[in-house]
């Protein structure tokens, strides 16, 4: 890496005619498209066309009727019933789903699904762009090394994925119709990917591409949005979001010219976007990014509020369109509506309806942690006030509402019980109900998923460093002028505002991975990133690292499958087993961290790096290829890989 | 400069043309058909000689759960069958019923698509620990009835392989 950012430079700036030069300039150069490209071939790996929660039900649902131009759901290809669709509403009579912004964005590839379906194979359509991925990222890999045999071998792979794809190709044919599910899931693929790519960007504009590099692949399969993207649920999508808002508004602070103005624009667009997804997520990311946005954007004048205003009205529009036409507020999305505490809620129906009808390891979703189970939603239109007032009274429910929820978050903060098993050790968790997950210990804590946040258990330590070296009050003040500190200054406020949100309703059971708050992990990462002994690791020890995080994979991934065939764990021990293994590389993490002044060597850094990403990397392959699958694979050859491993007991 | 096609853009080209000429229904079906199979029981040795009259009946136990976990599991053990004289796309099943409430295990099975041996893993059951008191259904230590159905099915027939009695043991 240490030539590339020069070389790769001067490739794009003498290739930018053409497409292919304008998609590696958009993924920030060569490194962009590798992180871009493995993360599509690893997470395609172990995509699997399948529901892991009935929740996706309904959105598949919402995906299918989307598509034939209506919002209301009144063709159902992936379930039976309307009890088997949680989030699903009445209004008037009609039935109408949720989270329509992820539907949005699945729609279009879902055309294109269905105008290929008469002339090829959707299971071979999906090997072939598997292995045009692999093809891209065997000549990505190559131009970066400068060695074009790692383009050849890529282009050998590509022919040799899709020729035994056509020998071994069977249908998908456990769906009557995969196509919108498959849809989804490839959206959820692509967000991931694009997750990982602006994780690249936005590190590399901090602490360099070396660092932004390793930090772009561990975001795909260091952490748990390597889980969450190979199953479709609206999860990656909101943490790829609010990365692109982290990115944009960093990008925004270094100038007021046009980019950066328009980097601006894009952030408040990023949430805006985000509303038509959850809303109350968006309602909270807009309370962190306004303020501090307003108080260190570079300018504040008319030109640049003037873009803000317009990208944001706009990118309000879909959300808006949509609650129009479904409860006629436009600030009142489905989830919120009366309905959704009726029996077809998300809430205590999901949570009574369990894991009906749905293969092992589909459970129940408890729905929305901001949902309707604890908004008293109201009528359309209720009560004699006009329009204006209306909207006035429902923005004012919204703040209360927010504020409410993040007060309960300080309370809940306070819990050091509930503290210890959603940031530290899951284990069994006395007030989860796990008779809706049949018993197993599915859930996971913080440290245990994502080890590599282990190094901020010594943020004290390396903070006191840092004020001992000289860092004085005046210095940290003046400092926070500095783009890269107002950015960690948002990052921050963020991070902690969405899992202050979330804290009153954890530990809960169907998580798997504290998947509610799936989009604060990427900021940890971000975090762990911007920590000196950290970038001082991943700069200079690269190989070490990189090394390291291989070898983790090979041992404790073999010992792993050697451990399942001897012991013939079940489903929960199977997670406690990895969730351990987590648990011990964080706490090595952070005392390599914490000692970092007194070992003074980059290498023990990377070392331990290296094996707690490692360590998470194995979970997300075994989670995806044994524990959540069950030949449901999107590849061929991966279902047959699978068959030949021991199986969960 | 004439444009002159790199490796990378004949491997695409050919990737899509096989793409095109196997057409929209390339694929083999996965779900039951057809079909017919001759099975016999490799394992647990219980049920190897499972046509034989007088056999003990095979005897399922719980255990406790690992790394943290306080369930406990009724472990049951993988089946393990030797396939002969296949045909089609006939089903492998096996339905494991327990005469106590709170340990129902869902059937499993696979699809035999080809001669040899053939491995049906059955999910361990995992029961509530003591004192569990959220909902569900908790299990009393003691000695209950279960019996195990293994058959092969296909729309040409239904063959019982495996039809016992089960002894469930739940410990403390």
């Amino acid at each position: 890496m240490s030539g590339s950012s020069s070389a790769d430079g001067g490739r794009a700036s003498s290739d930018r005619i053409g497409p292919a030069a304008f998609v590696r300039r958009a993924m920030g150069g060569t490194p962009g498209m590798v992180v871009f490209l493995a993360t599509l071939v690893i997470l395609g790996a172990l995509w699997r066309i399948d529901f892991l929660l009935n929740d996706s039900v309904t959105v598949a649902n919402v995906v299918t009727n989307v598509a034939d131009g209506r919002l209301a759901v009144t063709e159902a290809p992936y379930a039976l019933t309307a009890g088997e669709q949680p989030g699903l509403v009445e209004v008037d009579g009609v039935l109408y789903g949720r989270n329509y912004g992820q539907a949005y964005l699945a729609v279009p590839i879902l055309w294109v699904l269905d105008a290929t379906a008469g002339v090829v194979d959707l299971r071979l359509l999906l090997a072939a762009g598997w292995s045009f991925a692999v093809l891209g990222l065997g000549r990505s890999v190559g131009r970066l090394l400068d060695r074009p045999v790692v383009a050849r071998i890529g282009e050998a792979a590509c022919l040799f994925a899709f020729a035994a794809s056509l020998l071994v190709a069977t249908d998908v044919d456990w769906l009557t119709r995969p196509r919108p599910l498959v849809a989804l899931g490839l959206s959820t693929l692509l967000l991931a990917a694009t997750a990982a790519t602006v994780c690249y960007r936005l590190v590399s504009w901090a602490q360099g591409r070396r660092v932004g590099f390793a930090s772009g692949l561990a975001l795909a399969v260091a952490t748990p949005v390597g889980f969450w993207g190979s199953f479709p649920k609206r999860h990656v999508l909101s943490a790829t979001a609010l990365l692109l808002v982290v990115y944009w508004f960093a990008v925004s602070r270094t100038g007021s010219d046009r980019r950066a103005i328009a980097a601006r624009a894009g952030a408040y667009a990023v949430v805006g976007f985000l509303a038509s997804v959850h809303a109350f997520e968006a309602a909270f990311a807009l309370a962190v990014l306004a303020p501090l946005d307003l108080l260190t954007a570079p300018t504040n004048d008319r030109r640049a509020l003037g873009a803000v205003a317009v990208a944001f009205g706009v990118s309000l529009l879909p959300m808006v369109a949509t609650n129009l036409a479904i409860s006629g507020q436009p600030l009142q999305p489905p989830r919120t509506l009366p309905g959704a505490d009726g029996p077809l809620a998300p809430g205590q129906a999901a949570i009574d309806q369990g894991a009906i009808g749905r293969p092992a390891g589909v459970v129940g979703d408890a729905g929305l942690p901001l949902g309707s189970g604890d908004i008293p939603g109201r009528p359309a239109g209720a009560g004699l006030l006009s329009p204006v007032a209306a909207l006035l009274d429902r923005v004012v429910w919204v703040g209360t509402y927010m504020g409410d929820q993040f007060v309960a978050g300080v309370a809940a903060a306070t819990d050091l019980d509930r503290l210890y098993h959603v940031l530290v050790r899951s284990g069994w968790i006395p007030s989860v109900r796990y008779h809706l997950s049949d018993y197993e210990t599915l859930e996971t804590a913080m440290l245990e998923v994502l080890p590599l946040a282990g190094a901020l258990l010594a943020l004290p330590g390396v903070a006191l460093a840092h004020l001992r070296e000289g860092a004085r009050f005046e210095r940290l003040r003046a400092g926070l002028a500095d783009p890269v500190r107002q950015t960690d200054l948002f990052v921050g406020a963020l991070a902690v505002t969405l899992f202050l949100a979330y804290l009153p309703r954890l530990p809960l059971y169907a998580m798997f991975t504290l998947r509610y708050v799936l989009p604060v992990m990427p900021l940890l990462l971000y975090a762990v990133a911007r920590m000196p002994p950290v970038r001082s690791a991943a700069a200079s020890a690269p190989r070490t690292l990189g090394g390291t995080w291989g070898v983790t994979v090979a041992v404790v991934g073999g010992g792993f499958v050697c451990t399942l065939a001897v012991l013939g764990l079940a489903r929960g021990e199977v997670i406690q087993f990895l969730a351990l293994s987590g648990l011990v590389t964080a706490l090595a993490l952070a005392a390599a961290t914490a000692t970092r002044p007194i070992h003074e060597r980059d290498q023990v850094m990377a070392t331990a790096l290296g094996v707690a990403a490692g360590t998470t990397t194995v979970f997300v392959l075994a989670t995806g290829l044994l524990v959540y699958a069950d030949g449901n694979h999107a590849l061929d050859l991966v279902r047959l890989v699978v068959a030949r491993l021991p199986a969960v007991g | 400069m004439a444009w002159r096609p790199g490796t990378g853009a004949l491997v695409v080209a050919t990737v899509f043309v096989a793409l095109v000429l196997a057409g929209p229904a390339w694929g083999t079906p996965t779900g039951v058909g057809g079909g017919t199979a001759t099975v016999s029981v490799v394992s647990p040795a219980a049920l190897a000689g499972a046509d034989a009259p007088g056999d003990d009946s095979l005897t399922l136990r719980t255990t406790p759960g690992r790394f943290g976990t306080e369930a406990t599991y009724l472990r049951i053990p993988d089946l393990v069958v030797d396939v002969r004289e296949q045909s089609g796309r006939p089903q492998l099943i096996a339905d494991l019923s327990v005469d106590a409430d709170g340990i129902d295990p869902p059937p499993v099975s696979r699809i035999l698509h080809r001669s040899g041996t053939h491995r049906l893993a059955y999910p361990d059951a995992a029961l509530p620990p003591r004192g569990y008191d959220h909902g569900g259904t908790a299990v009393e230590p003691g000695t209950y009835d279960g019996h195990l159905e293994v058959r092969v099915q296909s729309f040409d027939g239904d063959h019982v392989v495996v039809n016992r009695s089960v002894e469930v043991v739940v410990g403390r």
